[in-house]
């Protein structure tokens, strides 16, 4: 065999061994997991469909289900509109853009255990800061997170300020791609600034609002540090996700294959997401 | 005049970004009277809460976890990932094209899937408590090796011929020639690795219980679900969640263009 | 449709002044064309006019209004933009009626414009492309049809033809002369290149350095340039410039330089300087030069460095006294490169200029 190939197989066996054991073991072995059931102490047992069949009809994971859809439902426009307007506001030369940009950019970097604790004690019904700031306004105390209604829209707006400062950079990035005598041009033609960021700017950052959605999209459905530290998915189980609900599968209720099925349940559920999201905002951008 | 109009909107997001932080750090220096308070400068600074938080769980041994765990990730994607770059990259040999295709498919596979396999396997392994079990399922990465291959095909193979014909193993000529030119691309795949390990929460809750061996944001995790919701409670899990802070801000302070330019560039080319 | 007015209007960025005391009066209908080298101000001017730019001082008139601080979507202007400025995301449709549809016309007018613009500038095949399915020259015309719907007042061009290749560019200027000539809009065309100034204008400005050197109709302003700068710009091959003395002698004023003596006929040249030993610089186009056979009182003796055979025109480089001369001659039988060639200048059909630059002549408009 020639030197180079061998040096290649040298090279890239430890890479293989790992995508062996680490990547592909494991996809497969998800699809054996959902026919099994499990408790990782005695021997797993054939089940069946069974583990499928208790999905469809758990409540649980429905709530979970649509207890990501309320957080989708605040979050991404929350999101969109947040970002844009910071990225609109720091395209032009300015005083201190790199401060204002790190600023925004800060929240991204941090934990999200750390945000978590963090918005934990802003959200504290009685210690908290933002019910503190609302008292000096006279305003009552919201039970933020022990209201089953605004828990898990409270945890959007946290995501939110987590992460929008990483699309304001996606968003500032489209902005300077808009060519200046674009801009120009329809000026002339006699647009106020809305009409310009409407007509021209927003159409043009179709492929970056696409971005936002869909990886705010997949977020949405990867929550898990959030509720488990602030609600345990309580309360009322209003806060809980299907992560969470699938680690408590696995490391509390010792249910593997029901585990791997809320698992693949859920890869599945975000590709058809992603599908539906990409035609409708795709198709939009074609019109 | 409209200047102003843009300065007011930033100053008040950054307030909003910036005043939570500032009201946390004030907050660990405070008694349980002060706590919940508005002021940034508590009127009777105290040290209780890091007293508390430090004597209550090992902070400082999971501090030393994190960065172990984090760095040999680190390290190991960073050489070995480059090793499997290079050879995907610019040497010949049976299964590259394989290795490159899966390479590509495992990007679009979502972590949920594998999660609970991986799991099992680590029991299965007896790896539960160890840091095995917290490091090699992030031996390597899918994304860094195809930046990093990405970055070494534009190498000229020229350069590559030359150091063949000087003798040079290819060994040799990754850590001699390609490394010295892919200083950005290697600092990016470092700081998204290293970050990206430090901050994760969600595997090492699964495959660690022995507080010794948790990572820093893990036992942050566990610190804070225990206690009440007293104000004592929230200043020291506050205080504990300043380990796990402040020496990322610090970092973040001197080197906030590269942290932006990497963990933004994956956004912004995908 | 209107007139254009600069009054004193001057333009600093900084410490630097861009524009210094520009006065023009463009006339209704007419096509004026601000040419000259970069960094002499032309864009800005144009950009002042249709407000893209703030006016440090002076003022700007279209019709009767005042526009100095309107903003641009007040003006009744419409552009033509050097890289097409289109937008990227619609068809040329969309891109010529958006203005329209911004300001609320009603459908039927906007059909007929864009049905009008499209019968004028051949348009109908590429109403439904987007911008990047055509060329440059198609989105060019787009962008002008674009102008067109609007029914501005006034329109700009801002180098329009300087992104299209050079046989495009001979095209489209004809298009664009053609247009303009049609729709009978004033218009305001800015380019670097004096070909494009010398076929389209009416009238041309001359630009250098944030001021007028002159204006006039493009043959008078070739015919008779009124300072050395525009002498040398206007004009492909540029002017030829000899420096020498004015000697006044008995039988009149004799132009001396190290290579050559020319006699001057009187009647061409009365307002020359009564002293004899003024410093002057002889001007002599290359289509002026003709070959000599042999030595004249009007003749230069030189070596032939390059002969440039361009069809039926030559253009004949040679080397006299350490100066380069370029010739345009018909094509014919020439020396060879390197052998000894004669040319002859037409008398009547000289320059002269002084130390300042300024012309001579006196049939020249001032700068």
């Amino acid at each position: 065999m020639r030197a180079e190939a061998r040096s290649g197989l040298l090279l890239s066996s430890p890479y293989a061994a790992f995508l062996l054991l680490f990547a592909l073991y494991p996809i497969g072995f998800s699809l054996v997991l959902v026919l099994l059931k499990w408790d990782l102490v005695t021997a797993p047992s054939f089940a069946g469909l069974d583990n499928v069949q208790h999905l469809v009809g758990d409540a649980r994971f429905w709530q979970a289900i649509v207890n990501t859809l309320v957080f989708l439902a605040i979050h991404l426009p929350l999101q969109i509109i947040v970002a844009l307007t910071l990225a609109w506001a720091l395209d032009r030369p300015l005083l201190f853009r790199a401060f204002w940009r790190a600023t925004f950019f800060l929240p991204v970097v941090i934990s999200g255990a750390v945000v978590t604790i963090l918005w934990s004690a802003l959200y504290a019904t009685d210690v908290g800061l933002i019910n503190g700031l609302l008292a000096r306004l006279d305003l009552g105390p919201v039970p933020w997170l022990t209201d089953p209604a605004i828990a898990m829209p409270a945890i959007a707006v946290m995501a939110t300020w987590k992460n929008v400062g990483f699309y304001v950079i996606i968003y500032l990035a489209g902005l300077q791609n808009v060519p200046r005598s674009c801009h120009e041009a329809i000026e002339l033609e006699g647009a106020t600034a809305w009409q310009s960021f409407r007509h021209v700017t927003l159409p043009l950052l179709k492929p970056q609002t696409l971005l936002v959605v869909t990886l705010s999209t997949i977020n949405g459905f990867q929550l898990f540090i959030e509720p488990y530290i602030l609600t345990g998915g309580g309360p009322l189980r209003r806060t809980l996700s299907v992560v969470l609900y699938m680690y408590r599968n696995a490391f509390s209720y010792q249910k593997m294959g029901y585990a791997a099925t809320l698992g693949l349940a859920l890869a599945l559920l975000i590709a058809v997401v992603l599908v539906v999201q990409r035609r409708v905002i795709g198709s939009a951008e074609e019109a | 005049m409209r200047r102003t109009a843009f300065y007011v909107i930033l100053a008040l997001a950054a307030t909003t970004f910036l005043y939570p932080f500032l009201w946390m750090v004030a907050t660990t220096f405070k008694s349980p009277a002060e706590v919940g308070g508005l002021s940034l400068l508590p009127d009777q600074p105290t040290l209780d809460n890091y007293r508390l938080m430090w004597a209550r769980a090992p902070f400082g041994r999971a501090l030393v976890n994190s960065l172990f765990v984090a760095g040999t990730i680190t390290l190991s994607v960073l050489v070995f990932g480059s090793a499997a770059a290079y050879s995907l990259a610019r040497l010949n040999f049976p299964g590259r094209r394989i290795l490159n295709a899966i390479t590509i498919a495992i990007l679009l596979v979502p972590a949920q899937l594998t999660l609970i396999p991986m799991y099992t396997l680590i029991v299965q392994l007896g790896w539960v408590d160890s840091y095995a079990a917290l490091i090699a399922p992030y031996a390597f990465n899918a994304t860094a090796i195809l930046i990093l291959r990405q970055f070494f095909l534009q190498v000229p193979r020229s350069l590559m011929d030359s150091a063949r014909l000087d003798g040079m193993g290819e060994l040799r000529i990754l850590f001699t020639v390609f490394w010295p030119l892919a200083k950005a691309p290697l600092a990016m795949v470092g700081i998204l690795t290293f970050m990206g390990a430090w901050n994760e929460v969600l595997w090492p809750l699964l495959v660690v219980r022995d507080e010794q061996i948790m990572t820093l944001p893990q036992l942050l995790t566990v610190f804070s679900l225990g206690g009440g919701a007293g104000p004592r409670q929230l200043a020291t899990k506050l205080a504990a969640a300043m380990v796990l802070v402040v020496p990322v801000v610090v970092a973040y302070t001197f080197l906030q263009r590269y942290f932006i330019e990497s963990m933004a560039s994956t956004g912004i080319k995908g | 449709m209107a007139s254009v007015f600069f009054e004193h209007v001057r333009k600093d960025f900084g410490t630097a002044t861009v524009v210094q005391d520009f006065d023009l009066q463009v006339a209704d209908g007419e096509l004026v064309v601000l040419v000259g080298g970069s960094g002499c101000g032309k864009s800005t001017i144009l950009r002042m006019l249709a407000g893209l730019e703030s006016v440090t001082s002076g003022t700007v008139r279209i019709g009767d209004r005042e526009v100095t601080h309107l903003p641009p979507r007040e003006r009744d202007v419409a552009m033509v933009f050097q890289d097409y400025a289109l937008y990227p995301h619609l068809t040329a449709r969309e891109n010529i009626s958006l203005g329209l549809r911004l300001r609320k016309v009603p459908k039927a007018e906007i059909d007929r414009r864009v049905r009008w613009a499209a019968e004028i500038l051949e348009l109908q095949p590429l109403l439904d492309r987007k911008p990047k399915q055509m060329s440059g020259g198609q989105r060019q015309r787009i962008a002008m049809g674009r102008a067109m719907v609007r029914e501005p007042a006034v329109f700009l061009f801002d180098e329009p033809l300087s992104n299209l290749d050079a046989h495009l560019r001979g095209q489209m200027r004809h298009e664009i002369a053609r247009m303009q000539r049609r729709v009978g809009t004033t218009a305001l065309y800015v380019t670097h290149d004096q070909m494009e100034a010398m076929t389209l204008g009416d009238r041309l400005v001359v630009l250098d350095g944030g001021r007028i050197r002159q204006v006039g109709r493009p043959i008078d302003v070739y015919r008779a340039p009124a300072n050395k700068f525009v002498a040398g710009f206007i004009g492909t091959p540029p002017m030829n410039f000899l420096d020498g003395r004015l000697e006044r002698e008995q039988d009149g004023p004799v132009f001396v330089s190290d290579t050559l003596r020319i006699p001057l006929a009187a009647e061409r040249r009365p307002e020359l300087p009564a002293g004899s030993g003024e410093a002057v610089t002889l001007g002599v186009r290359p289509e002026d030069l003709a070959l000599a056979d042999a030595l004249g009182p009007a003749t230069i003796r030189g070596q032939l460095v390059l002969a440039e055979v361009l069809g039926a025109t030559t253009h004949l480089h040679a080397e006299v006294g350490g100066r380069r001369l370029i010739a345009a001659v018909p094509s014919g039988p020439s020396p060879a490169p390197g052998g000894a060639v004669s040319l002859s200048l037409d008398p009547r059909r000289l320059h002269f200029f002084a130390a300042d630059g300024s012309s001579l002549l006196l049939d020249s408009a001032s700068p």
